[in-house]
């Protein structure tokens, strides 16, 4: 293989960056945002790129920049094409390969999406080598990313299974997981997600991808959410590669501990934090916000009220520490949905649980499933006629 | 329902230009829409010759497929091949056809008699019938011959009701479908009611199912469509649906009652109906008009009594657009604010019109609070009328009393009210397993039942078709008997030959 070390193309900080910008909530990030995009923009010489952030007025278009980098995109390809006429003229099948990757690669460093893609596809068909096509593929993954283009992405992943199915070695494998997770992670599929994460969390190489801490981060942030108590404190709490980098994420262990440890008041600060922090400016987890903060709420409640067959809402409240009102409302809005097993006394401010019989869901299940059959059993009933 | 009908038809259309063009490329599509005609026709002379409704019902299931490739060269060809050279049902029915493509004509006569001397003799009336049908779909796909197509339409019917032939009732049930499409296609749906009530008598005296369906639903469209609730409601209480109609009749009638119940007030009966138009309608894809019509009415159901639908059923591809502002209406609806349902029921306002339930949505508007109720309900075992009326944001404490003593009156939440101290208690711990759950499975037990009853009784028996069986038995006795004979026989007399035959 020519080239071990995946670079990070297309610059996936830059795609951060942008989103930065792009949300006028993020004010106080604007600054720092616009310089590193610049910045980035320049090293990797990104015209295509800085035409299409340009045009959506994010930052300044700087004629003088664009025409510099134009510039050195057109030698850089014409110095790539004439590689590659030369290796057809005279070389043998790697060297044409070698050569159609290394002008992919360039023009995926630019953020030329379509023609990038193009070249990349076209590379794969060329290339020999499972290892290498898989890079390729993943490649497309990244542009996917870098573009939060979906239907790139999922289909470029389902293609990379297939090709490490037929065997891709334990690096290639562990990349891929982080690959999926951080896209299962994009799609509000916390669980799967965070599975994966955990499966690479030991093994994590994709730093083209994310850097390590970042992916820490959102590992701590998925599963905190989906694990049950025993694991988080066995894969989270307990992991060493989790302790040590949570250091450097004080939100976050604050997060996962306070929970774990039923510090309900201060676990509640810490997610409040984290939303602010951490959720809202990411990239990827900003659009499941909401989503992820309500429902950390009600598995935080529901810790709480597994332990009591009742208790005041003055004590829930103080132990959440908010107040009663507040208490009141959440719960009356969890309830309603079906999402907490509890009922309120308000008149003498006191929560009952009660806990859901595993056969009434299962018979709602069953009637529900049922009716959906015999909607089909009715129409093959019509072959009949 | 008509506006998506409309969009079939554009449909239609934009298929026609591609089957021409189609046409224009050498390889033309296996079965040419003329060819398919002429099995048709065949088909429906064979059923006519062993009464056997079932090859008609065959041909029309092909009706709505055909129905898109039809124009007037197929027809024409059709029809020149079908009759003989000089009949007068000929002549009738090319008279329907513009003159304009004469040319081609003469060009077929010339080869007709090469193809077709066979034909001597004019082929069932059915089959007259049956293109009668074609003439009029096909009629009906231009504005222009509109006025023709309801001349033609009112022809057959009149040369229907002469005919007056059994073997030609399931066709009579779709041409009269037709004709209202023609009647409501040219604005005088309500002219065709007396003609529509006069057939449903004779189809009924006549023990004519198919027919009968069919215009009990055409009577109800053409009633609902005036808004004649009244109406519709005597006609389903004096007739009786057949059991035998089709799935695709009863999803429309059970749709129609729905709509009626719905405007009574029935609506556990109508959402009754409804789910039951929805099992047993075609698939979404197939007719996304009726999909999104009946989904529309049971969304509306759903939430005047008090229950929210399922949010999955917004995501559904062919619902997702159709039902958007109905998806807003949910949503006010679920958080229980008023002030939220008003401006989205405005800003959709035009659309529930044309829906026709605009008036059912201003309904809701009590449920908003019911459904604010229902979810208080849920939450609190114990709440003061106080609480009540802070949080559903109601003028005083009577006030709420009155709504909670009538939502409970209602069966919309189980609880009651103790007046001296002023707050509402919420019945029991509803377990949700209890008795209602017999009642539940007992209803989808008899749906099975009455399914399995109806697919016996649907399945068919050839005639004489146990003899044969009979015959092969008999037959394979006899030959056994011979084979054993022949063991013992062959056994005694050459010994070296082996018995592997006989085994």
């Amino acid at each position: 293989m020519a080239e071990d070390i995946v670079l990070p193309i297309p610059n996936l900080n830059l795609a951060q960056h942008y989103f930065t910008l792009s949300t006028p909530t993020l004010s106080h990030l604007h600054d720092n945002a616009r310089k590193e995009l610049l910045e980035g923009i320049k090293t990797d010489q990104m015209a295509p790129y800085y035409k299409i952030v340009t045009s959506t007025g994010i930052l300044q278009l700087d004629q003088s920049i664009l025409d510099s980098m134009e510039k050195a995109n057109k030698e850089e390809l014409d110095k790539f094409q004439e590689k590659l006429t030369e290796a057809e003229k005279t070389e043998g099948e790697t060297e044409i390969s070698d050569g159609l990757r290394a002008r992919a690669t360039y023009l995926t460093r630019i953020g030329d999406k379509d023609a990038a893609v193009e070249a990349q596809k076209l590379a794969l068909e060329k290339t020999p080598g499972l290892g290498a096509r898989i890079d390729i593929v993943l490649t497309l993954v990244r542009i996917g990313f870098f573009f939060g283009d979906h239907k790139l992405i999922s289909d470029n992943l389902t293609k990379a299974e297939e090709l490490i199915e037929k065997g891709g070695d334990w690096d290639r494998r562990n990349r891929l997981k982080v690959y999926q997770g951080l896209h299962f992670l994009s799609i509000r599929e916390f669980k799967r997600g965070g599975g994966l994460f955990i499966d690479a969390l030991s093994t994590f190489t994709a730093v083209e991808l994310l850097s390590y801490n970042d992916f820490v981060a959102l590992t701590v942030v998925a599963n905190t959410l989906t694990l049950s108590r025993p694991d988080l404190k066995k894969k989270i709490i307990g992991a060493p590669e989790v302790n040590q980098v949570l250091p450097e994420l004080p939100i976050l262990a604050d997060l996962a501990k306070n929970l774990y440890e039923c510090h309900y008041d201060k676990f509640f600060i810490a997610l409040a934090t984290v939303e602010q922090t951490f959720l809202i400016p990411s990239r990827l987890l900003s659009p499941h916000t909401r989503y992820y903060v309500r429902e950390m709420r009600i598995l935080a409640y529901n810790q709480l009220l597994e332990s009591y067959r009742s208790l005041t809402l003055e004590s829930l409240a103080a132990a959440f520490g908010v107040s009663v009102d507040f208490v009141d409302t959440e719960l009356s809005r969890f309830i309603a949905s079906g999402r907490l097993h509890c009922t309120i006394d308000k008149v003498h401010g006191v929560v009952e649980t009660n806990r859901p019989p595993v056969k009434n869901a299962q018979y709602e299940t069953v009637v529900k499933q049922g009716d959906v059959l015999l909607n089909a059993v009715q129409r093959l009933s019509k072959v009949l006629y | 329902m008509t506006d998506v009908e409309m969009k079939q038809d554009d449909k239609a259309e934009d298929k026609k230009s591609q089957e021409e063009k189609e046409k224009a490329t050498p390889p033309p599509p296996p079965p040419s829409p003329t060819a398919e005609i002429k099995s048709n026709i065949a088909l429906i002379e064979r059923a006519v010759a062993t009464i056997e409704p079932r090859y008609t019902l065959r041909v029309l299931r092909t009706l709505t497929a055909l129905r898109k490739k039809l124009d007037d060269k197929v027809l024409q060809d059709a029809i020149e091949d079908v009759y003989p050279k000089d009949s007068a049902v000929k002549k009738a029915l090319l008279s329907w056809l513009p003159e304009a493509s004469a040319v081609d004509h003469s060009m077929d006569v010339d080869a007709a008699p090469t193809q077709s001397t066979p034909i001597t003799s004019d082929p069932v009336p059915e089959c007259e019938i049956y293109l009668r049908l074609l003439l009029i779909h096909h009629l009906l796909t231009s504005q222009s011959t509109y006025p023709k197509a309801l001349e033609l339409a009112q022809e057959t019917v009149a040369k229907m009701q002469v005919l007056n032939r059994r073997s030609m009732d399931p066709l009579a049930a779709r041409v009269w479908y037709a004709v209202e499409r023609t009647y409501e296609l040219a604005g005088e749906l309500a002219d065709a009611r007396p003609l529509f009530l006069a057939a449903q008598r004779t189809a009924s005296l006549r023990h004519d199912d198919e027919t009968q369906a069919s215009l009990i639903n055409r009577l109800l469209r053409s009633y609902l469509h005036y808004s004649l609730y009244d109406q519709a409601d005597k006609l389903v209480s004096k007739t009786t649906f057949p059991a035998s109609a089709s799935n695709a009749q009863y999803a429309r009638y059970h749709y129609f009652i729905g709509r009626i119940k719905m405007v009574q007030l029935n609506y556990s009966a109508a959402h009754a109906n409804l789910q039951q138009a929805i099992r047993r309608a075609p698939p979404p894809k197939v007719a996304p008009g009726f999909y999104q019509a009946v989904h529309k009415l049971f969304v509306v159901v759903e939430l005047l009594m008090g229950d929210i639908p399922d949010r999955a059923l917004f995501r559904h591809p062919v619902l997702e657009k159709a039902l958007e502002g109905y998806f807003e209406i949910v949503k006010a609806v679920r958080t229980g604010s008023l002030s939220q349902f008003q401006t989205t029921l405005s800003k959709h306002a035009a659309l529930f019109e044309a829906d026709k339930t605009y008036t059912l949505i201003v309904r809701l508007r009590q449920n908003v609070i019911k459904t604010g109720i229902r979810r208080l309900s849920l939450s609190y075992s114990r709440i003061s009328l106080r609480d009540i009326c802070v949080k559903l944001h109601l003028d005083s404490e009577e006030d709420a009393e009155y709504i909670v003593g009538k939502a409970i009156r209602d069966g919309v939440i189980e609880g009651r009210i103790v007046h001296e101290k002023g707050w509402m208690e919420c019945g029991g711990q509803k377990s949700g397993y209890g008795p209602e759950v017999a009642e539940v499975f007992q209803r989808r037990i008899g749906y099975c039942l009455e399914l399995h009853n109806q697919s016996v009784k649907a399945m068919r028996y050839p005639l004489n078709a146990h003899r044969k069986e009979l015959a092969a038995a008999e037959g394979a006795r006899e030959r056994e008997k011979e084979l054993a004979k022949e063991i013992q026989e062959g056994g005694d007399l050459d010994d070296d030959e082996p018995l592997g035959d006989g085994f």
